[in-house]
């Protein structure tokens, strides 16, 4: 059994949106705000089997057309997005190490197909990001250096 | 295809060099650091060929061998199979008695290399927690006995104008040989201790080209030449060289991602170099970044 912690910040382009956060490991809920309503520092250890895929994901739910306003152009003002920073996997800050390795599905809020994108640490729809790596994390790491 | 071997006896070392894999892997992952020190009889065992006149640098990628805990029982067990031994040290924290019992192993055909980058007024600048009183007292040891003595010298910004004052204190002390060893570590933890340009090693121009393009390119590959070391980590597995052993290209090459193979425990180093992975390696030597990295083609 391997255990190492993951981490990260969590915060909101704009508090007054409910924006939902829900963060899974191997599809299990692991942790879940209602509600992200001020920045977080998420800390949680992980337990693992050697040489198993492991699956972290996270859901963004809540966010509503009202909450990107727009000006007479269409021209985006203000967006409510949940971003993630200095992720860190074993105690080892990822970077784009963690972004060349997710996938970001969403609808872009309902107005195309579900779609697989690139995630640069920014949710600004309704979706859920999916990040693989095997154990022990730190072998993965240096498998991908 | 064998024309030397590489053991890193152990992983255990009292210095901090910012430029070691060591250090900077202790300061990434220090949780997952473990010392490691090779078992003399799997280590024998492993070596199923005869090793007369065969030579053996004894010297490590993240470790200082004089601080493997049965360190004389090895190098007398390679006497007794008559390879010659290139031992490669800082010398700090030994005793007199041990570095005369230490030569006593040793032939003329054998050398002893220390590793000291500076005067004794500044050396520690690189070799962090080194010590010249215990060194001093080793070289002495050494320079008396009837084996080779080399001091290798790594010039870096506060040591490139005391080259001249090391040679003579090298003359002075005994020690047979001194040689200027440019270095071509450079990165962000060493960057702050590079020297002027005419003291860097020819390397680095490509490897610092590599890092920025990752991309293929010609190589000169050290192993296929006269100097090839087959390389035995101190937690007993094999390479073919020890760059393809540092953590940053290990587990992306054939010799990390297929490990038990490799594993001096469960087999020799005649079917090592059997085995059809490590002759496909060989034959496919550009294509890794490990080679890419170490050995790329100034000329490329």
């Amino acid at each position: 059994m391997h255990k190492f912690p993951i981490s990260f910040r969590l915060y909101s382009t704009d508090y007054s949106a409910p924006l939902m956060f829900n963060l899974y490991h191997n599809q299990q809920l692991i942790y879940s705000v209602d509600h992200v309503c001020e920045s977080t520092d998420i800390n949680i250890m992980l337990h693992t089997y050697e040489n198993q895929s492991q699956e972290l994901s996270w859901l963004m739910a809540g966010k509503k057309h009202e909450h990107t306003k727009l000006d007479k152009n269409g021209k985006i003002l203000s967006d409510a997005a949940l971003i993630t920073e200095n992720f860190k996997l074993d105690n080892f800050e990822l970077g784009h190490k963690l972004t060349d390795h997710c996938v970001y599905c969403h609808d872009n809020n309902g107005t195309t197909e579900i779609s697989q994108n690139t995630y640069d640490h920014y949710m600004g729809c309704n979706g859920q990001v999916f990040f693989s790596f095997t154990s022990p994390a730190y072998i993965w790491i240096l498998k991908n250096w | 295809m064998l024309q030397g071997l590489h053991l890193e006896l152990t992983n255990i070392c009292m210095l901090k060099c910012p430029g070691c894999p060591r250090t900077q892997f202790i300061n990434i992952f220090p949780q997952h650091w473990k010392n490691q020190s090779l078992d003399a009889e799997t280590l024998m065992n492993f070596l199923d060929i005869d090793l007369k006149g065969k030579n053996i640098l004894i010297c490590g990628h993240y470790g200082d061998p004089i601080y493997h805990p049965d360190f004389f029982n090895i190098v007398s067990q390679l006497k007794s199979r008559d390879a010659i031994l290139e031992i490669v040290t800082n010398g700090s924290y030994k005793k007199k008695d041990w570095w005369k019992q230490f030569v006593a192993l040793l032939s003329d055909k054998d050398t002893i290399r220390f590793s000291i980058d500076g005067l004794p007024k500044n050396f520690t600048k690189y070799r962090i927690n080194a010590d010249w009183q215990s060194i001093e007292i080793g070289m002495k040891v050494v320079a008396q006995s009837n084996c080779k003595s080399k001091w290798s010298y790594i010039p870096f910004s506060f040591n490139e104008n005391d080259i001249k004052e090391a040679e003579l204190l090298c003359k002075h002390i005994g020690i047979k040989e001194f040689e200027v060893n440019k270095s071509d570590r450079w990165d962000e933890y060493t960057e702050h201790l590079k020297p002027s340009a005419e003291q860097i090693g020819l390397r680095d121009q490509n490897m610092q080209a590599w890092k920025q393009k990752q991309k293929e390119k010609k190589i000169n590959p050290a192993c296929l030449s006269t100097e090839s070391f087959h390389f035995i980590s101190a937690d007993g597995f094999y390479t073919p060289c020890c760059y393809s052993y540092d953590f940053r290209f290990y587990y992306k090459n054939p010799f990390g991602l297929n490990k038990d193979e490799y594993n001096i425990r469960n087999t020799t180093i005649t079917k090592v170099l059997e085995n059809n992975i490590t002759k496909d390696f060989f034959d496919n030597l550009d294509q890794y970044s490990v080679c890419q990295f170490n050995c790329g083609d100034c000329d490329a």
